[in-house]
């Protein structure tokens, strides 16, 4: 009985050591990855260009008027806090072990869904052409997307520069993390402070980009670890 | 704090020293390194694998995503937690594919007919592999490996330096993993 315990663990460190020869052969120096503090700086750094061309280029007339309005400003900055959020969680889950925590991810849930019933605060029209909604609600979801791609890019890049464990999760992150921030970025350009407009031109394409997000992580951060097995058994 | 802990966290630095060699390219640290932390894994997916062969099986893929994640590793952190983390994923994946691999299987009280001309298959034993290799190299991965000798022990009975009887256990481990291998 010894004997074939002794055997099998023969036979695995002969494997052991045949797989430690191949993997010495492949090693080459690696770049590591930027510590999460540096690249989400870079992140937010980015949200930030795009946040200026949208102050210059608003539709808004009033910016300078509701920025005194601490509604206004508790409602968009929620968003840009939970988009920067989502952005770190996003690039600790390529890291394997540092993946948010079940608490850290509820907590980032928590203060959107928040975020999202502060438009509840917002008037609502009800009496509003149906057309009309569509016709001023369709451009403001096209801007969600426009808003969101640039950092949604980045992001995925950079989480894919990592070592993702859950594909999914990882798109999921990345795609809060824009989706939320354009929200904000959103609130600033959009004249319309209308709570269905909002919850359905702004936020609800948001929602969806995040779906879509998470699909696309699960796609392209999938089976990134694949190494060509030394010829095996 | 006692020596104990004092011991596994020097440790633990260590590892990680060998690590950043590592990610800098260093063949003989990756080589320490993966030596060092064989055991610990095993014993880590041990705790979740109970069937030998997948065991071998996990844990080669363990390593191999070891090795390609390792840019993602911070010296300035522990390795443990980074390496389980991988350990846990991969264990995990594998027996997710194992329940879906046997949700389509289906229980057969027939073996299925083989056909005539098939020949049975079997992997070689250690035993009959290590009897192909030449005496030198034969002996050297017996008083290594089976004997548990070190290095400096088993030099001395072979009667050469120790960095020959590292070049000869060496390529018993070659010859070894191409005759139970392929």
């Amino acid at each position: 009985m010894s004997e074939i315990a002794n055997s099998q663990q023969s036979d695995h460190e002969v494997r052991h050591h045949a797989l430690v020869e191949h993997l010495v052969a492949e090693l080459r120096p690696v770049r590591r990855l930027w510590p999460v503090r540096v690249r989400l700086a870079i992140w937010i750094a980015i949200e930030a260009g795009v946040l200026l061309w949208v102050i210059r280029n608003t539709q808004r007339t009033d910016l300078a008027q509701q920025l005194r309005n601490p509604w206004y400003l508790f409602g968009a900055g929620s968003f840009a806090a939970a988009g920067a959020i989502g952005a770190a969680f996003a690039l600790r889950s390529a890291i394997p072990g540092r993946e948010p925590h079940r608490i850290e991810l509820g907590l980032l849930v928590v203060l959107t869904v928040a975020s999202a019933l502060l438009l509840l605060h917002q008037p609502i029209n009800l009496v509003m052409p149906i057309g009309t909604f569509i016709h001023e609600g369709l451009p403001c979801a096209f801007g969600i997307a426009m808003f969101a791609s640039l950092p949604l890019l980045v992001l995925f890049w950079a989480v894919r520069r990592g070592a993702p464990l859950a594909g999914g999760a990882g798109g999921a992150l990345a795609g809060a993390a824009a989706f939320l921030f354009s929200f904000a970025l959103m609130r600033v350009n959009c004249p319309i402070d209308e709570g269905l407009h909002l919850f359905m031109w702004h936020f609800l394409p948001a929602l969806i980009g995040v779906a879509l997000s998470a699909g696309a992580g699960f796609l392209l951060f999938r089976k990134r670890f694949r190494v060509d097995p030394p010829s095996s058994r | 704090m006692n020596k104990i802990d004092t011991a596994s966290e020097e440790r633990s630095r260590n590892r990680a020293r060998l690590m950043a060699r590592m990610q800098d390219g260093d063949g003989d640290s990756c080589r320490a390194l993966l030596d060092d932390i064989g055991p610990m894994l095993t014993n880590f997916l041990r705790r979740r694998i109970a069937d030998r062969n997948a065991l071998e099986d996990v844990y080669q893929e363990t390593l191999m995503a070891f090795f390609q994640a390792r840019h993602t590793y911070d010296p300035s952190r522990p390795l443990e937690p980074w390496l389980f983390a991988i350990a846990r994923n991969v264990a995990s994946d594998h027996a997710r594919h194992f329940w879906t691999r046997a949700s389509f299987e289906q229980l057969t009280d027939k073996m299925p007919e083989r056909l005539a001309d098939e020949e049975p298959r079997s992997e070689p034993s250690l035993e009959d592999a290590m009897a192909k290799l030449p005496e030198q190299q034969r002996q050297a991965f017996s008083m290594l490996k089976l004997e548990g000798l070190s290095i400096e022990q088993a030099a001395g009975r072979a009667g050469v330096s120790a960095g020959a009887l590292r070049v000869r256990a060496h390529r018993a481990y070659k010859a070894l993993r191409k005759l139970i291998g392929e």
